[in-house]
């Protein structure tokens, strides 16, 4: 079996520093990367319904 | 703390289950559609709320000022998952496909909930069975969106992170290799997947499933990998039926990395399983060792136990 590779994040260096793009690891723009990949091979038809409750509830529909 | 849940439903009658669809209009279940395939709702009886009252830690209500604990507000969220409408089908017993949609709606959850700002760890779990403490047996499992990374996970982490740096190597990925060369603990074993009973079991028919792949989190999951862990889960539960002629109760986890914006590259995805049987007839309990000094003691050894699991689930197959 070949072992899965890993890559660590390289520490920053005081001289790549500046050249580093600040992102806020919380921002939606980070999170949303591996989502829009996922999007494209959804197999099912989402529903969402809020109760009187304010709570939602979610069908999953997968006889599209 | 979270003292609503004391108040929740507790084993209600077939008839009254509130996880079924609606049938009858006198009856409103929470799902108020008379049949689904797969749902997903906010738990009445949450831990954690989306939008939790805030907490003044220095005065009381009157706004006088008194001594208190420091608390935090519980903001998250917590999901129940339906898996089906039928009251009896157990996971075991759906079809692989049924198995793999809900995996598709856990991939989805965990997208969904991580993406959230406030959420840095979506938890995916399935208590099975009266003896773990479950109060509606209508087959469902849950999902924590933790707005922190919860201790046992950090810990997982930590100690992966640390064999990376020394190793240079996933610490998950060489515990797979370790298995597959010794074989004696393996359960079930397929392309995409390994089952077995880890060294360091701290229950003694505990299951972890690796992914042999080095991924991070359900998300990252293939369709044949989707396809995979659906046939290993459903033979793995249907091996554990038969060990003792019962549906043997189980705790079910997922663990994968967290979704705090890190890349916790270092991880791997899993999942594990902990049925609190250690005889047909005896339950392994948390006492003095296990609970006060935070040490498991497992009476049986993981080459044995996963020597039993292992020829029955062939037999099966």
């Amino acid at each position: 079996m070949k072992e899965g590779k890993v890559k660590l994040n390289k520490k920053k260096t005081l001289k790549n520093k500046s050249k580093i793009k600040k992102v806020n690891p919380n921002s939606r723009e980070v999170k949303n990367l591996t989502e829009r990949r996922f999007e494209k091979d959804l197999a099912f038809k989402k529903r969402i319904v809020v109760k009187e409750d304010g709570r939602y509830l979610i069908y999953y529909d997968f006889n599209k | 703390m979270a003292t609503k849940r004391q108040e929740r439903t507790f084993l209600p009658p077939k008839d009254f289950c509130p996880l079924c669809p609606t049938k009858n209009s006198r009856i409103i279940t929470e799902i108020p559609e008379s049949d689904y395939d797969i749902v997903v709702f906010e738990n009445k009886f949450p831990t954690f709320s989306r939008s939790p009252d805030k907490l003044d830690n220095h005065n009381n209500a009157d706004g006088k000022r008194v001594f208190s604990f420091l608390k935090k507000p519980s903001r998250g969220i917590c999901e129940v998952v339906c898996y089906t409408s039928e009251h009896d089908l157990f996971l075991e017993d759906m079809p692989v496909e049924k198995i793999r949609n809900l995996i598709k709606v856990w991939q989805d959850r965990y997208f969904n909930l991580g993406n959230k700002s406030f959420i840095k760890y979506v938890f995916i779990f399935e208590n099975k069975g009266e003896e773990i403490g479950v109060t509606l047996s209508h087959p469902h499992g849950q999902i924590y969106a933790f707005p922190y990374i919860p201790p046992v996970i950090l810990d997982e982490l930590k100690s992966s992170k640390e064999f990376y740096r020394k190793n240079k190597k996933c610490l998950h990925c060489a515990i797979i290799k370790n298995e597959l060369s010794d074989k004696k603990r393996i359960v079930i074993k397929n392309d995409d997947f390994i089952a077995f009973i880890p060294f360091y079991a701290s229950w003694p028919y505990e299951v972890h499933i690796y992914s042999i792949r080095h991924l991070g989190s359900i998300g990252e999951l293939e369709e044949r990998e989707i396809n995979s862990l659906s046939k290993t889960i459903k033979e793995l539960i249907n091996g554990y039926n038969r060990l003792f002629g019962f549906r043997m109760p189980y705790v079910m986890v997922i663990h994968q990395k967290p979704t705090d914006g890190r890349e916790h590259s270092y991880y791997h995805f899993h999942l594990e399983f902990y049925p609190p049987y250690r005889t047909g007839d005896k339950l392994k309990y948390m006492a003095g060792c296990e609970l006060g000094a935070g040490t498991f003691i497992n009476d049986t050894l993981p080459e044995e136990k996963a020597e039993e699991l292992r020829d029955i689930v062939d037999k099966l197959l």
